[in-house]
């Protein structure tokens, strides 16, 4: 996949955003200070294992986290240079599914069980385009057309408990369209599916971007879906942006301890079999993360230089952004 | 899109299809799946019969005639005699000033001197209206012109118009052939029934009225249009669905909201033009006089009369007949002294004297069958020998509709509070579940019962307070109910995504969380009518509910707690029983059917 140079405007600008959710146990710290930007037309992967922030980023971007306990501390979110954080709730439910809209990981709960879909659509382009019944519902059967749902105009009254996972996740990406949003984000889109519709949703979400030309911010656990369909990634681990880059760089040339981790325990294909190498240690609590650098619990080149001073997210190369002390170590890991 | 994706969306959509009732929504299934359940059917056609039969109550069980064709003598004589006493009373304020008269009249009268004249040109206008209505204007032996009664009217008008200005020559002018033309019509007008054979008089004509009728309310028409609308709905809708829409489906889904509201609203249009035409409406069902005037004689109907089934009002009393069995068993046969003739209840001399009770025949009424008709009182009759047949009838109207309305109130105060509990969460939250707490430790029963106890019955009818105390008491349950659902769909992502699409927090409560509580909602609204009946009857059984002459289930029962009384006890039990069972069984069947896992 070839990332274009040119026309490389930020469509979304997330800097220093610390989403905090105070608990009984103590604040977690579930996003502590992370910066990306997703480029307009281009796909962005935030990758991570489970519970490193990535949905609380999503769900932060779009401030739907429940308060209390949650909340967002400090940072920024630019769309289009104008700060989301800074909007009332008025402005922001605007926003939320006109300009940014989101699709989730269970089809099968995200779909309102007792409307038909073509409710569901027409919902949302009632309220935000003041659509007609009629409108609407020519909308609806468009869009069901446009994420390649056979014969719309019979589905478009059907029960989301009539269709199968596949085509729900069509239905949500449908839903999420109808507003023709700047920015999609995909939280786990493919998870709860069998790796047949896995690949034709990704492929779907891909040609949607093409031929709207928005950006799509995915999220994912899965390394296989950031190559075939992100342009840019960043990778999260414990509430931090650890390495951003371009797709291309990250997978020939991954920079960060984790990084180089997470590749080192896929499994190889080529040779014959062997034991799989993992990332000794587990993901620290976030009620509980260590000083400094985060990841050095479980890092094979920490130093007593790694718990006094956090590395900061910094461009190792251009266009390639890494936050580790020992990038030289790295590279002959 | 490629061949490859074409491919696997063909796979799904064979998998789809495969499925359940492609074409079929989800309450179609659920429609389906209710169909399936004999017991239902059979328990939605027992509830469907006894709230038609509570319903219709008025036009089964009722004393007045539906149409009658009659000349009331009786009516007509008094409204003649009393004529000349109405108007001397008016007459002798003639005499009277504004001041004269308030200086005489007593403390406690309020009224000035034109509101007493008012007061006695109405009771004279009342007689005029009665003689009017029975005197032949254009046939029979004396032809007589209204305008006989016009010139008395226009001398009285006169009069009172003299008087109020203060003119007593004109209004001492007026007295005279007042008192002289009221005293006149005695003879000149008198019925020939009256003068008897051969001595002349006015032979009056036939009236038509439809007591009954004039005797309903806008609200009771309401229903019975409901009623038979809901009866006969499978027929209207296959009319709507298969000629109106063609049988297209997008187009019968869409309508369905409108059908429902064409179904509350139209007979809410049948019931004012009713009461446009009729007028006379919404008149308590207190015994009308039809009946004893009727048996008198005074009211001699020239056609038969159309009587309701059960010619019998729902208060009528025939105290020679109290407490008889149903009719159509051997022990409740008669002599012609109405002594019984069977069983323990046979008379006994008097051991001292020797003598039998004295005679008290049974007085048989127009229209009524004859003392030992099987049909005469199918359920027996109470203390004061009313029929106990037409008042379970109208007991069940009070009845079946608290169960309904306690049902409906609780209902949307426990979901409007469950909701907003389950879904705010937090402190009210917290709040809301401690006051149910501490509603749901007091004992309710006591709580009803004590309440009832200080209801003035005068300013709040007892069965809007029962209604009310119910609703109080129980909307807990209900208001758990949602919060639990709430709090279940709270996290689901169905929710969040109502939210990422811009809804706001009333349009997701309301909109996207409330109706997939409803399941639960709905069957526990069933169980509830059933709970609402069955409390009724206890607190109208211990005598603090409706009271006489009104009646329920409940207060029927109560009538007599001798085992002697047997039918007394029995049949509205019985009824309790059916419809509190039917109840819980549609509740039941609805709770299965609309459970998602049973549709396969």
């Amino acid at each position: 996949m070839s990332v274009s140079t040119a026309d490389k405007q930020p469509l979304l600008e997330v800097r220093g955003l610390r989403t905090y959710f105070h608990t009984e146990e103590g604040t977690a710290r579930a996003v502590d200070g992370v910066d990306f930007v997703v480029n307009k037309g281009e796909t962005l992967g935030l990758v991570g294992e489970s519970g490193c922030g990535k949905s609380v980023t999503s769900l932060s971007v779009m401030q739907l986290i429940p308060k209390p306990p949650g909340e967002i501390v400090e940072g920024e979110i630019l769309l289009d240079g104008d700060d989301l954080l800074k909007r009332t709730d008025e402005d922001m439910r605007w926003v939320r599914g006109n300009e940014v809209a989101m699709i989730f990981q269970e089809p099968m709960t995200a779909l309102n069980p007792v409307f038909t879909v073509g409710d569901q659509i027409m919902e949302a382009v009632k309220l935000h385009r003041g659509a007609s019944n009629e409108e609407a519902r020519a909308r609806a059967i468009e869009m069901l057309e446009l994420v390649g749902i056979p014969s719309p105009a019979d589905r478009v009254d059907e029960y989301p408990h009539q269709l199968s996972g596949g085509m729900r996740q069509r239905v949500m990406i449908a839903i999420a369209m109808s507003c023709d949003p700047k920015l999609l984000i995909a939280d786990e889109p493919t998870t709860a599916l069998d790796v047949t519709i896995q690949a034709q949703i990704l492929k779907l979400i891909r040609e949607l971007q093409e031929q709207k030309g928005m950006s799509v911010l995915l999220i994912t656990h899965d390394l296989a879906v950031v190559a075939e369909t992100t342009h840019q990634v960043a990778v999260m681990y414990a509430g931090k942006v650890v390495e951003h880059t371009t797709t291309e760089r990250l997978f020939a040339a991954p920079k960060h301890p984790y990084t180089i981790g997470l590749f080192r325990s896929l499994p190889d294909l080529v040779g014959p079999g062997e034991r799989l190498e993992t990332i000794p240690g587990i993901v620290p609590a976030p009620t509980n993360f260590p000083s400094g650098c985060r990841f050095r619990t479980r890092c094979p080149l920490a130093t007593a230089h790694c718990a006094d001073e956090e590395p900061a997210l910094s461009e190792a190369t251009p266009g390639h952004a890494v936050a580790c002390h020992y990038l030289e170590e790295a590279a002959k890991l | 899109m490629s061949d490859e994706t074409k491919t696997l969306q063909k796979g799904e959509e064979h998998l789809i299809s495969e499925g359940a009732g492609y074409s079929k929504d989800y309450w179609d299934l659920v429609g389906e799946q209710l169909g399936k359940r004999k017991l239902f059917k059979v328990a939605l056609w027992i509830l469907g019969v006894l709230y038609g039969l509570a319903i219709f109550a008025p036009m089964i069980g009722n004393d007045r005639p539906y149409k009658i064709v009659a000349i009331d003598y009786g009516a007509y004589s008094s409204a003649l005699r009393s004529l000349p006493p109405v108007t001397r009373s008016l007459t002798d304020l003639f005499d009277e000033t504004e001041e004269s008269y308030a200086a005489g009249r007593g403390l406690t009268s309020g009224l000035d001197l034109e509101e007493a004249l008012a007061i006695e040109r109405e009771a004279i206008d009342t007689r005029l209206e009665i003689l009017r209505r029975y005197l032949p204007l254009e046939s029979g032996t004396v032809r007589f012109e209204e305008d006989a009664l016009l010139p008395f009217e226009e001398s009285v008008d006169a009069g009172v118009a003299a008087t109020l200005e203060g003119d007593r020559a004109e209004a001492d002018a007026q007295r005279g052939p007042i008192l002289e033309q009221a005293a006149q019509f005695g003879t000149t007008l008198a019925s020939s029934r009256e003068l008897g054979p051969g001595g002349g008089g006015v032979q009056l004509e036939p009236h038509t009225s439809w007591p009954l009728f004039a005797s309903l309310s806008p609200g009771d028409l309401y229903f019975m249009c409901l009623w038979l609308l809901l009866f006969t709905w499978p027929l209207w809708n296959w009319g709507v669905n298969s000629y109106l829409l063609d049988g297209v489906r997008e187009s019968i889904r869409r309508t369905r909201r409108w059908k429902g509201a064409a179904l509350l609203l139209l007979p809410v249009l049948g019931a004012f033009a009713w009461s446009a035409s009729f007028g006379e409406g919404a008149k308590a069902f207190d015994v009308g006089p039809y009946k004893m005037d009727l048996t008198r004689g005074e009211l001699v109907p020239t056609e038969a009369p159309v009587l309701a089934p059960i010619s019998l009002g729902y208060a009528e009393t025939h105290t020679e007949e109290s407490f008889r069995p149903p009719t159509w068993i051997q022990s409740s046969q008669l002599d012609a002294d109405g002594h019984f003739i069977h069983g323990l209840r046979r008379p006994k001399p008097d051991p001292i004297t020797g003598f039998f009770p004295p005679p008290t025949p049974t007085e048989v009424r127009f229209g009524e069958p004859w003392p030992n008709a099987p049909s005469r009182h199918l359920a027996g009759t109470d203390e004061l020998g009313r029929d106990f047949m037409v008042r379970m009838l109208w007991g069940g109207r009070v009845s079946l509709s608290i169960g309904i309305l306690s049902a409906l109130l609780l209902t949307v105060i426990g979901v409007i509070i469950g909701s907003l509990a389950g879904f705010l969460g937090g402190r009210f939250d917290m709040v809301v579940m401690r006051i149910i707490e501490v509603v749901q430790s007091i004992p309710a029963f006591f709580l009803i019962l004590l309440t009832m106890a200080f209801t003035d019955p005068e300013v709040v009818p007892p069965m809007i307070a029962i209604v009310i105390v119910i609703a109080m008491i129980r909307w807990t349950g209900v208001a758990r109910l949602v919060r639990g659902e709430f709090l279940r769909l709270r996290d689901q992502e169905f929710v969040v995504a109502a939210r990422a699409l811009g809804f706001g927090t009333f349009r997701t409560v309301f909109r996207h969380v409330l109706p997939n509580a409803m399941g639960p909602v709905l069957v526990n609204a069933a169980f509830s009518v059933a709970g609402g009946i069955l409390t009724e009857s206890a607190i109208s059984f211990l005598g603090f509910g409706v009271q006489h002459p009104g009646a329920s289930w409940g207060s029927l029962i109560q009538e007599s707690k001798s085992p002697e009384h047997w039918w007394i006890t029995v049949f509205p039990g019985v009824l309790i029983f059916i419809t509190v069972t039917c109840y819980n069984i549609a509740g039941d069947s609805v709770r299965d059917a609309m459970d998602p896992k049973m549709k396969v």
